[in-house]
């Protein structure tokens, strides 16, 4: 059995999960809406604080963020498994339980991609900013690629909230706020003191959001490529992290007994 | 295939409470749970032994630890030749878990999902997953909803289901907590013949109860269990000869009648008689199964035909044998 068809098991039942809880209208009316509310209005605080470039800086960032935001649902779907009882079953079955979490809120990763991309088709219709059209072309990977980032760092809080599952929803309003607020949404990261900006360097987003930022006001491929390159990184950090993360909750739960079968 | 020794579980609560209570040196009794000690217990490949005992009795605890869902606090377990504590990978490569109740599923799934989905976790290989997964659902008659969300099956039907899923890595070993809570009678006799079934198969299997009757018609020994501690480990012929010797006569007495109580606690082969809370009405408890056709005869000589006899409560088997046993439980 190899992990790729665990992550696929799991996944599969994350997106039939999915299915039921949203239709494509309620995903529009509800979500979507929120979604782009949010968007545009710190779009217009950033037309209000400053020049254009602020604005289109701020809009860009908040666009971007959605994905980040989205992927960092899976969070809740920690919840689920632990309502519905299966998480013991989990721990105490052959297969490690995180290579299950990387895959149990993939759906998450798809559907915030489907935001972002329909946020900024939106807002650049809205808003008439200033970006280089290679934008249009390629922010697509780059918004997967920070989702499949922003959602290993997401299983990571995950395995956290599975210990404290009565601070979930802290847990994942801190967990993206964290993003939305260091990472470059609204201000450079340079902004922040000396060590916070250094470890946004090991947060999702960060390195993401840059190479957007660089294919918007075209500049050189070789940077957007090296950005890319680190926000891999940044991924690849929180899928190890959580792997261990869970192994070590599966192993504390069986100490302490705390492998509830409901929340 | 499964051996007990000496295993013991405490939980320690957690929480300021606690650990104030303990550093100022009031640690209440509450802040330790013994919720099993010193168990023993040794089960041989291909029996079906029952663990019975009442609510809070340890009976999942011990599930749990064998299942490699909770370690041990002293003592140690090997299921299928593996010690739970050290190889648990191992332990979890041969056994199958059944829970009773409605958690443990994904219940937005189909029943074949489902079985699919387990059957990677428990690394069935891909190619055998699919006609597996039939043969179970076959087995425990969900073919005809096999392809619907689990959401809308009855309290039954999940619960075959469940162990279809606790059989779809071919265990050797298979460990069923409460399988039949709250199922219908009907279900109930379904699901024992689902178990008969797997017995015959030469599987050793662990089934908890607190139903007396369930244990009877499914296990070849059963181990009574109260407080964390084993009290009793027979075979299920010997524990039904204990429960008869217990057995209780229940009476309704007429207002002339009521003089009868006094002579009925003198007469040969009866224990004891307790009233009952409404009127009239007592308990008689004889001293043996060979006690009960005397007692009943006087009674029908002496006018009273308000009577019935019945077999006691698991939790009255208990309280005959922790007085019995006193401190030496």
């Amino acid at each position: 059995m190899t992990a790729k068809q665990v992550i696929g098991q799991a996944a599969f039942v994350g997106f039939t999960e999915f299915k039921h809880v949203y239709t494509l209208k309620t995903w529009l009316t509800g979500w979507m809406l929120r979604l782009v509310s949010q968007v545009v209005f710190f779009g217009l605080v950033g037309k209000m604080a400053g020049d254009r470039i602020t604005a289109e800086y701020v809009l860009l960032g908040n666009v971007v963020t959605v994905m980040a935001i989205e992927a960092t649902l899976v969070i809740t779907t920690a919840a689920l498994e632990r309502f519905q009882g299966t998480y013991p079953m989990l721990v105490a079955s052959p297969t490690n339980m995180g290579l299950v979490y990387l895959g149990r809120g993939l759906h998450w990763v798809v559907a915030g991609l489907g935001s972002s991309a329909l946020v900024l088709a939106l807002v650049w219709g809205l808003f008439r900013p200033d970006w280089n059209w290679r934008v249009a072309v390629f922010a697509l990977p780059c918004l997967a690629l920070i989702g499949i980032s922003a959602y290993a760092y997401g299983a990571f809080l995950a395995a956290c909230s599975l210990r404290h599952h009565k601070f979930r929803w802290l847990y994942l309003n801190f967990g993206f706020t964290l993003l939305m607020t260091f990472c470059g949404a609204n201000v450079p990261r340079s902004f922040w003191p000396a060590p916070i900006e250094w470890f946004t360097e090991f947060l999702p987003l960060s390195h993401g959001l840059a190479a957007v930022r660089t294919l918007a006001a075209a500049g050189p491929v070789s940077e957007v490529v090296g950005q890319l390159a680190l926000e891999i990184c940044v991924a690849g950090l929180w899928a190890v992290l959580t792997l261990v993360f869970f192994e070590r909750i599966a192993g504390k739960g069986r100490r302490d007994g705390s492998l509830n079968f409901t929340s | 295939m499964i051996e007990v020794t000496g295993l013991g579980r405490v939980f320690t609560k957690r929480g300021r409470k606690a650990k104030r209570a303990q550093q100022g040196g009031s640690a209440a009794p509450g802040s330790r749970i013994v919720a099993l000690e010193g168990v023993n217990l040794s089960v041989p490949e291909g029996e079906t032994h029952g663990i019975l005992g009442p609510n809070g009795a340890g009976k999942t605890t011990l599930v749990k630890i064998l299942s490699t869902m909770l370690l041990p606090t002293s003592g140690r377990a090997r299921v299928a030749g593996h010690d739970v504590a050290t190889e648990a990978d191992r332990v979890r490569r041969r056994i199958g878990i059944v829970f009773g109740g409605d958690h443990g599923l994904y219940t937005r799934i189909t029943a074949r999902q489902n079985l699919a989905f387990w059957a990677t976790m428990y690394r069935v290989d891909a190619g055998v997953v699919k006609r597996r997964s039939q043969e179970l659902l076959e087995r425990v008659g969900l073919t005809d909803r096999a392809d619907e969300p689990v959401e809308g099956f009855s309290r039954g039907m999940r619960q075959r289901l469940h162990l279809a899923r606790g059989l779809i890595g071919d265990p050797a070993v298979l460990f069923l907590d409460e399988p039949t809570m709250g199922m219908d009678p009907l279900a109930t006799r379904d699901f024992r013949d689902l178990v008969h079934e797997l017995k015959a198969e030469g599987r050793t299997i662990l089934i908890t109860t607190h139903d007396m009757a369930e244990a009877e018609a499914l296990c070849d020994r059963v181990s009574l269990i109260d407080h964390g501690t084993v009290l009793v480990t027979e075979s299920t012929a010997t524990i039904g000869r204990m429960l008869s010797g217990h057995d209780r006569i229940d009476i309704t007495l007429r207002e002339d009648q009521a003089h009868l109580l006094a002579e009925l606690a003198g007469l040969s082969g009866v224990e004891r008689v307790d009233k009952l809370p409404e009127p009239g009405t007592a308990r008689i408890h004889t001293t043996s199964a060979d006690a009960n056709p005397v007692v009943l005869r006087w009674l029908l000589d002496a006018g009273v035909d308000a009577l019935r006899t019945g077999r006691p409560t698991l939790e009255e088997v208990y309280v005959h044998l922790v007085g019995n046993r006193g401190l030496t439980v």
